[in-house]
């Protein structure tokens, strides 16, 4: 091996062993985590293909692409969360594994590729073969009544031409490809994950990962202040953002205005896009801090912070609260709306402050959660007070 | 046809629970000796895995002993 892939491989491992010795993540690897993953991840690459047909031949779902960029953001997310619960094994350098964790991922990645390679191409070659006759039916006949020609000469070399240029012209063929290349790349790569996902959760061959584990206090306050300055990052970039995209607005509106296009629509176009990326990060984030809260939850469940039963328990009722409280607001949000149609206008007022009100619990839930950890992480059990104390 | 079940191909046992009982070893221990994850120590002891022969005998050496005497094997047909 040349010397540049030695450092590769080496920071590879030093990687591997990071992602690996951070606990915080192995809620991931619990029955149910997994299970809802690797469902997930079947369910939802099917659920493109069957949308991107559907829409495709105008059949029974005609809207379906309306759903295409949230199922690919599903698959995405229970791909990298199938990544992460399995990081062990999975997305491990070879020279990091063990003789049975290897024969465990080879017999994963075996039986995926076997399925993959018949499942794949033969429902591969069936579809293109209904989707070719059907695209040239509705490109000769459907979409196109005004060419409708009953002597035409159909003839095969015509027949493959025009489904081609069928497949080319209107956009929608080539949607389909896409789509077919997209869920086999996908299948592909998660495909094993899956299998090897499945049989970590049914308790094959592999060990639910347990209760997180660290030799002392200190070891598991820096691996809670990971997570909890992971959270504080997070919050600094939803404060930081808008004063960035509001630069970058402006920078862009600068320069179309120079190249003389219409500044008043751009100026519109710009600010959209600024407020609508930053609502995205925004949301984002609050997702990510539920993660947080379900990370500090998994620590608190080791042997060294059992003295801290305050914090685990607030953290509990912050993980339960939130999703509560921020349901309660659009049911809140419902009522407010018929009190005003009812012109009930004192109720009307009574759940637009309670939408408020929940509204803002919901979004300082995580934040109460990640405080108490922050306290919780530097309060040592009394047997290491007393240690140190009588040391000294 | 199919793939042989652990009771056709035939169990390989051990005594390796009592062995590093008997040498004051914890699992994790043996495991960082022989250069294996902790589980796959649980495995073996379960008699859930069998190791390779490289590994029954880096098991073998780290708790002192020979291969012949740590494992044995019951039930195998010829």
């Amino acid at each position: 091996m040349s010397k540049l892939g030695e450092r590769f491989a080496a920071f590879r491992i030093k990687r591997y062993n990071r992602a690996v010795s951070d606990q915080s993540w192995n809620f991931f690897g619990g029955r149910v985590f997994l299970f809802i993953l690797v469902i997930g991840s079947v369910v939802t690459s099917w659920t493109y293909f069957v949308f991107s047909i559907a829409k495709w031949n105008k059949g029974f779902a005609f809207e379906s692409d309306k759903y295409t960029e949230l199922l690919l953001a599903l698959m995405l997310a229970c791909y990298f969360g199938l990544r992460k619960a399995l990081a062990r094994i999975a997305t491990a350098p070879t020279g990091a594994l063990d003789e049975r964790d290897l024969e465990l991922r080879n017999d994963a990645f075996r039986m995926a590729y076997l399925v993959i390679r018949r499942v794949g191409l033969g429902f591969v070659l069936i579809s293109s073969a209904i989707l070719g006759i059907n695209g040239v039916f509705y490109g000769n006949f459907v979409t196109r009544p005004s060419y409708f020609d009953a002597y035409r000469d159909v003839s095969l070399v015509k027949w493959l031409s025009d489904s081609l240029v069928d497949l080319m012209d209107s956009g929608r063929g080539i949607w389909i490809l896409l789509s077919v290349l997209i869920t086999l790349t996908y299948c592909a790569y998660s495909f094993p994950l899956v299998i090897l996902g499945w049989r970590q959760a049914i308790g094959q061959k592999m060990r639910i990962s347990g209760a997180p584990e660290y030799g002392t206090f200190a070891e598991w306050s820096a691996a809670m202040r990971k997570v909890t300055m992971n959270f504080v990052i997070l919050m600094a970039s939803v404060a930081v953002t808008p004063l960035l995209l509001v630069l970058l607005g402006f920078l862009a509106n600068a320069l179309q205005q120079s190249a003389q296009y219409d500044t008043f629509s751009l100026e519109v176009y710009v600010t959209q896009f600024v407020f609508g990326a930053l609502a995205l990060w925004c949301i984002l984030v609050y997702f990510w801090s539920w993660l947080s809260m379900l990370r500090a939850r998994h620590l608190y469940r080791s042997a060294q912070a059992s003295h801290l039963k305050a914090a685990r328990r607030s953290n509990l009722i912050m993980m339960i609260s939130t999703p509560l409280v921020l349901v309660g607001s659009f049911v809140m949000q419902d009522l407010a709306r018929f009190a005003l149609t009812n012109e009930n206008y004192q109720a009307f007022m009574a759940f637009s402050s309670l939408v408020y009100l929940m509204l803002l619990l919901a979004v300082a839930g995580p934040s109460i959660s990640m405080v108490a950890a922050a306290v919780a992480r530097r309060m040592k059990p009394v047997e290491e007070v007393e240690h140190a104390t009588s040391e000294v | 046809m199919g793939r042989k079940t652990r009771e056709q191909e035939g169990l390989v046992g051990n005594r390796l629970e009592a062995f590093r009982t008997a040498a004051n070893l914890t699992r994790a221990e043996l495991a960082e000796m022989v250069g294996v994850n902790y589980q796959t120590i649980g495995y073996i002891e379960r008699f859930e895995y069998s190791p390779s022969l490289a590994l029954a005998f880096k098991l073998a050496d780290a708790l002192g002993t020979t291969v012949d005497e740590l494992f044995f094997f019951e039930g195998g047909k010829p």
